[in-house]
């Protein structure tokens, strides 16, 4: 093809035979309707530009010229947004906790800010209350399961683990620093003596997260 | 083709592939039900391919001054959708071979092939997830929209096809065959994927209609060869039946021709042939149309047509990384456009 304007892209068209020709009149002909309508609606940006740098060793900017500069600058560029999305979300899980603490004390709530309090309910009754979950650690990996202890009271009266149910059942562990709310249900058994039991809310491969959770059966 | 004898192009594809089925497999839960659900996820990826799509856009994302662990959930989501695509594809078009081995659908029954071909758009659901985590929010959610836009267009090019292919629609011209492309093929092949590279190295600033263009030249040019390839290729270096897209009556570029040139009892015998179902076409009705395809220069002018945009493809390079320097990454998506246009298999 003889030489071409980047800025004509018909002017190789001209020098085509007719069906090569007629195959990329028609293909602009379509991508162009394409842009257009993508175009409708849309904002423009500012243009992107990196600068040269060094390939293969060879410096492309000059002898003086700091050394793979633009792809550090971009990487500084990069590294801020999310350091900074990273702190915000840190401001917001140190927000939930010290509301939560806050809520639980405003309930008139004894004992542990961390802690769960469910009940009184009476035996065969489901106890049922909300908590949020803060993951604030360990790596990404599939969804963590969520499982409890058995419930058990200071005369070693007990409620099994599996009577207690969660909503979600899974926790988004690939979103590490964040909160997430769920539902507890225990199943009170028909025959549960009256007392407070206590256990724990936990999550598979999560080993920091850990809920505690005390349930009032009452006679 | 073996591992020394392949050339630089095939040898980088063949990098990024291996990288990004790496990782895809830590997608794939290695849980109950293996037989009818994980294994069958886990098989069209496992078979190989020739990465395309992931090797454009890691080296755009490079290219554009990006590192490549930004760009590897995208690649990841892109290899998961483009294998749910073909399982459901295969499925539509009663397809027997992928990848030179028996479709999903032929191994293991048509409902567990949906199935899996569910799960794997949920798992490019989680890849593209984690990409908050890469990107951060704002990045993430340009990519996300990205990928929102390159299925709507892929569903929305299926769509037009399967139904031209109902309807038994004759009247076609060769612009409803490239805008077809366009949509069904080309913006995801190509495209797509270039656009989510150049959007992730550039921090999102990208100016992405240069993309478009040449993309598009790439990818339609692309696909013509791939027709062509299917009606007289070696099917075993192709991986795909032979002349597949006749016994499925798509309309190609071919038939498009052949359908305005031919004319009387050739035309009518055409007519009756697209207007048939698949299980009614027979080796020697595929044939004889190919034969037809022969005597009216359909095949010529399909090779000539996409000539005039492989021809441009050049050009349209020039322009979508005119901001950016030169690197190994940019000198190999440029030698790709001679690869994937001159390749016979």
């Amino acid at each position: 093809m003889p030489d071409r304007d980047p800025l004509d892209p018909l002017a190789g068209v001209r020098n085509m035979a007719d069906v090569p020709r007629a195959g990329l009149e028609t293909a602009i002909a379509v991508v162009e309707r394409m842009l257009e309508l993508g175009r409708q609606g849309a904002t423009t940006s500012s243009p992107f530009h990196l600068p040269a740098q060094p390939v293969d060793g060879a410096n492309g900017d000059g002898a003086d010229a700091a050394p793979d500069r633009g792809r550090e600058l971009r990487r500084l560029r990069a590294d801020a947004e999310r350091q900074l999305e990273l702190w915000g979300e840190s401001v917001r899980v140190l927000l939930d906790v010290a509301v939560d603490a806050a809520e639980t004390r405003a309930d008139g709530r004894t004992g542990n800010a961390d802690q769960l309090s469910l009940g009184p309910v009476s035996p065969g009754v489901p106890a049922v209350g909300r908590a949020w979950l803060h993951v604030l650690d360990g790596p990404p990996g599939p969804p963590a399961r969520l499982i409890a202890t058995a419930f058990t009271a200071h005369d070693g009266a007990a409620i099994e683990a599996t009577a207690a149910s969660f909503e979600p059942p899974l926790l988004d562990s690939f979103a590490l620093r964040a909160s997430q709310e769920i539902a507890i249900t225990i199943e009170v058994p028909e025959g549960a003596p009256p007392g407070v039991y206590h256990g724990h809310v936990l999550a598979t491969g999560l080993p920091e997260v850990g809920l505690a959770v005390r349930v009032e059966v009452g006679g | 083709m073996s591992e020394l004898l392949a050339s630089p192009v095939e040898a980088e594809l063949a990098r990024y592939g291996t990288m990004t089925r790496d990782a895809l497999t830590l997608y794939v839960p290695a849980t109950e039900p293996r037989r009818h659900l994980w294994n069958l996820v886990a098989e069209y990826p496992s078979r190989g391919g020739k990465a395309i799509r992931p090797a454009l856009c890691l080296a755009t994302t490079v290219a554009f001054g990006g590192e490549l662990e930004e760009a590897i959930s995208s690649a990841v989501a892109l290899e998961l959708l483009h294998n749910a695509f073909l399982v459901h594809d295969d499925i539509e078009d009663a397809s027997l071979l992928r990848r030179g081995r028996p479709t999903l659908h032929a191994q293991h029954g048509v409902p567990l092939a949906i199935n899996a071909g569910d799960a794997l758009v949920v798992l490019a659901g989680a890849a593209l997830r984690d990409n908050r985590r890469l990107l951060g929010s704002r990045r993430a959610a340009l990519i996300g929209d990205e990928f929102d836009l390159m299925t709507r267009r892929t569903i929305e090019g299926q769509a037009r096809e399967l139904g031209w292919r109902r309807d038994a629609v004759c009247d076609l011209e060769p612009d409803d065959y490239l805008d077809l492309i366009m949509h069904k093929t080309c913006w995801y092949t190509t495209i797509h994927p270039m656009r989510v590279g150049a959007l992730i190295g550039s921090l999102g600033r990208a100016d992405l209609d240069p993309i478009v263009r040449f993309g598009f030249y790439l990818g339609a040019a692309f696909q013509i060869r791939d027709d062509l390839l299917n009606l007289v290729g070696d099917e075993a270096k192709y991986g795909k039946e032979s002349c597949g897209d006749l016994y499925e009556g798509k309309r190609t570029l071919m038939v498009i021709h052949l359908m305005r040139e031919a004319s009387g009892g050739d035309r009518r015998a055409v007519e009756r042939f697209l207007a048939m179902d698949r299980a009614q076409r027979t080796s020697a009705d595929v044939a004889g149309v190919v034969e037809l395809m022969r005597h009216y220069g359909s095949l010529d002018f399909a090779h000539e047509f996409g000539l005039g945009i492989a021809e441009a493809a050049g050009d349209a390079f020039e322009a979508a990384f005119a901001n950016v320097p030169d690197s190994p990454e940019r000198r190999f998506l440029h030698e790709l456009i001679a690869w994937m246009l001159e390749r016979d298999a």
